[in-house]
């Protein structure tokens, strides 16, 4: 086995799962490096969504390992937890899981919300734009100062406006040296920000023929 | 208003069904398992206070609610128990309790005597000490106003329906002189026999003949037979095993009945008749004396506004067993519902149980179970514990800390009911959270307890809130089934009043509109608590800066 080199954050190899007991990958092979943004496409069905769920953990792993240095997974539709404000659902992880003080995650999460340029910090989620929505559930997962970023179809539910701030977001944070995953059906959007572009295809990733910008 | 009367007999039987004798029988098998009653007689009265027992919804004249002051309870055999107790020198404290309870809250020690018109039978005598008997009676029958000249005695009814008070010594009487089973309309409620008959759903009733005069004097529609047959005797009750309070009553009554203090208070109540010197007692000073200085006790028409202060008590009652109850019924389920979808077997095993149990069996049953079984357990508890676990039971009353008032175990008892159905609704609540909600509090690192806590259950609680109020307003109306146990809610304060002014469909009514008043506060407190979680959110246990260190 060799060394991987060490800008490469994320690394999958020989990925097997199943979902809903119909074996979707069959032995996917992924390098993502720091600064990286990976497009996956791949039509419904194909395994796009099962491929983050199992990087994040939150499915099994049949075979095949992950490496993987602090991920963060944003939801399809965000997943925000909408009894809790902006800023609660960001703290909550902080403070639950990584024990900080009121005062410290408070600090943290205002920081990973301006980040992602969200002011309105003590709205209630249905209160804000999809597009807020979207960037708020990813400054949720940016508090916890992942170094890999996955998104499962991030601008499904955006308009155009709301598309392009998502979009600025993901390259500022790529700009920092984050390596990110965007799982997509949005052909131009993956088109447009992706530094690579692979499709998943019968259990495999391969990739994508390149698409003129 | 003729139909309320209905309304209230229906009531009276749903308050005291059959199931109650069956509560009984239950605890009568556990007694050789030295559960309930073994324990329960080491007991000692407590100190100088002489706690009695006696059901003042069972009317008068024996122990029933002023209708000039609901809050005080009147009676021939209240007057007869302050001077024993005050012969005794001790302080007369009176016992309320459903009357088929009253035995069993004797054998369980919360009280030391029982003194409610109970007859002097063989059968009752294996099981509890009678006293010298203070009162005779004989049966008589009661008919309706154009029978009077008709029926003269038991044999004139052959072939009729006679209604009698269930459990009395009537039943026997009228199964002694031939009559078949299905003709003896027995009724739990004392005042029903005669609505009955008034009604034209019985042809008479059998009754004791100080039962029988007071009603068929306060009916116009009603007569009675003049005849008395089939003489019997009301003695005071205790324990087999407390021999000296017993002897002690037998020598007082003795005194009373010689020095003609009992026949004076018989004599103040209308009730001296010359039987009564058959058990020996003497007749006291001229009854007009007496009557003179009785005063208006037996003025029923006055004083309607003081009636007021009462129903506002029971209605306090209710609302108080409500505000406690369904907070923590709520709770409870919560904890029930999650145990319940538990990934453990055996806690999901136990939940299923204690929501089949709870949601399979009666109310009233849980509540009579709990209320007797309590006080034995926690001396058997206190005896069964390790020497240095009692001195810290002690200050809490010792080997009798789950002798709780009746209150607290209403309260208790439909909390753990409401529980088991709340936990249904949660249930409900929690599955309706989308999965990505799971999702996403695992994907943020959270433990599945933490999720819960921090995520599903604060929106299962939302989801749930609706059916959680409708809950509510049914709890509101279920909490009546208290009364039983001797706690004056409001349907017991209406129909205590109701009985001792002969008006119970006019304070039927009365309650109706109160649980409505009651009813529609908790849909409007429901209807704010839905609008803000719907507006502010459901600000969990982290904004109130608890629970964030696990």
């Amino acid at each position: 086995m060799t060394q991987p080199s060490p800008s490469v954050l994320l690394e999958v190899k020989g990925l097997h799962a199943s979902r809903g007991g119909r074996a979707v990958l069959r032995g996917v092979d992924l390098a993502v490096a720091a600064g990286e943004r990976v497009a996956v496409l791949g039509a419904n069905g194909s395994g796009k969504s099962t491929l983050l769920r199992a990087i994040a953990r939150l499915d099994p792993v049949e075979a095949g390992e992950v490496r993987c240095e602090g991920v963060g997974l944003v939801l399809q539709q965000g997943g925000l937890f909408p009894h809790l404000s902006v800023e609660r659902n960001v703290e909550l992880a902080l403070r639950v899981v990584q024990g900080l003080s009121r005062d410290g995650a408070a600090r943290r999460a205002r920081a990973a919300l301006a980040r992602v340029s969200i002011d309105r910090t003590t709205a209630m989620p249905h209160e804000l734009s999809g597009g807020q929505q979207q960037r708020v559930a990813i400054a949720r997962a940016l508090a916890l100062e992942p170094r890999v970023l996955l998104l499962d179809e991030p601008t499904s539910a955006l308009d155009p406006e709301a598309t392009r701030e998502v979009e600025q977001t993901l390259r500022a944070l790529s700009a920092s040296g984050m390596a990110i995953v965007i799982v997509s059906h949005d052909l131009p959007f993956a088109a447009s920000i992706a530094t690579r572009t692979l499709r998943l295809d019968g259990g495999r990733l391969e990739a994508a023929e390149s698409r003129p910008q | 208003m003729r139909v309320g009367r209905w309304v209230e007999i229906v009531i009276a039987r749903l308050l005291a069904p059959v199931v109650l004798r069956a509560v009984m029988l239950a605890l009568m098998l556990a007694s050789p398992l030295g559960l309930v009653s073994s324990v329960a007689r080491a007991q000692e009265p407590r100190g100088d206070v002489l706690r009695w027992g006696a059901d003042p919804s069972g009317g008068a004249p024996f122990a029933f609610f002023d209708p000039d002051n609901p809050d005080r309870v009147i009676g021939f055999e209240v007057d007869i128990m302050a001077e024993v107790a005050r012969r005794l020198g001790r302080t007369p404290e009176l016992f309320r309790a459903d009357w088929l309870a009253l035995y069993d809250a004797l054998e369980a020690g919360r009280c030391d005597v029982l003194m409610n018109g109970f007859e002097v039978t063989d059968e009752r005598a294996v099981v509890a000490r009678f006293s010298v008997p203070y009162f005779r009676f004989g049966q008589q029958i009661v008919v309706r106003r154009a029978d009077a000249g008709r029926v003269r005695s038991l044999a004139d009814l052959a072939g009729k329906r006679v209604s009698v008070l269930n459990g009395s010594q009537s039943v026997d009487v009228l199964k002694d002189a031939g009559f078949a089973d299905e003709l003896i309309l027995q009724y739990d409620d004392s005042l029903a026999p005669y609505t009955e008959v008034a009604l034209g759903r019985a042809d008479a009733a059998l009754a004791e003949s100080i039962i029988a005069a007071y009603y068929a004097a306060h009916d116009e529609r009603l007569a009675l037979v003049p005849e008395t047959f089939a003489p019997g005797q009301y003695a005071a009750v205790t324990r087999k095993a407390d021999d000296t309070l017993g002897a002690d009553i037998d020598r007082v009554l003795g005194e009373m009945k010689s020095d003609g203090t009992l026949g004076e208070i018989l004599q103040r109540w209308g009730l001296w008749d010359d039987a009564q010197r058959g058990v020996g007692t003497a007749k006291g000073r001229p009854q007009e004396v007496i009557a003179a200085a009785r005063g208006s006790a037996g003025d029923s028409a006055a004083a309607t506004e003081s009636i007021a202060p009462a129903i506002f008590r029971g209605a306090w009652m209710t609302v108080l067993l409500t505000v406690t109850a369904m907070p923590l019924a709520t709770a409870a389920g919560l904890f029930l519902a999650l145990a319940r979808m538990s990934p453990r077997t055996w806690m999901r095993r136990a939940a299923i149980t204690y929501i089949t149990l709870v949601r399979g069996t009666p109310l009233l049953v849980q509540i009579f179970l709990v209320y007797f079984s309590l006080p034995p357990l926690g001396q058997w508890l206190y005896a069964a514990a390790p020497a240095f676990v009692q001195p810290l039971l002690d200050p809490l009353g010792g080997a009798a800390f789950l002798t709780l008032p009746a209150l607290v175990v209403g309260a208790l008892c439909l909390a753990a009911n409401y529980a088991a159905y709340e936990a249904e609704v949660h249930r409900a609540g929690l599955e309706a959270v989308p999965a990505v909600q799971w999702d996403a509090a695992r994907a943020l690192g959270l433990t599945r307890a933490q999720a819960i806590r921090h995520v599903i259950a604060p929106q299962g609680v939302r989801i749930a809130m609706p059916a959680i109020i409708n809950d509510l307003n049914s709890l509101i109306k279920d909490s009546c089934l208290v009364s039983v146990i001797g706690v004056t809610d409001l349907l017991g304060v209406c129909l205590g009043i109701g009985k001792a002014r002969f008006s119970v469909p006019e304070m039927l009514v009365i309650a109706a509109a109160v649980y409505l008043v009651l009813s529609v506060a908790g849909d409007l407190f429901g209807n704010w608590l839905e609008r803000r979680l719907r507006a502010r959110g459901f600000t969990t246990t982290l904004s109130h800066g608890k629970g964030a260190h696990p």
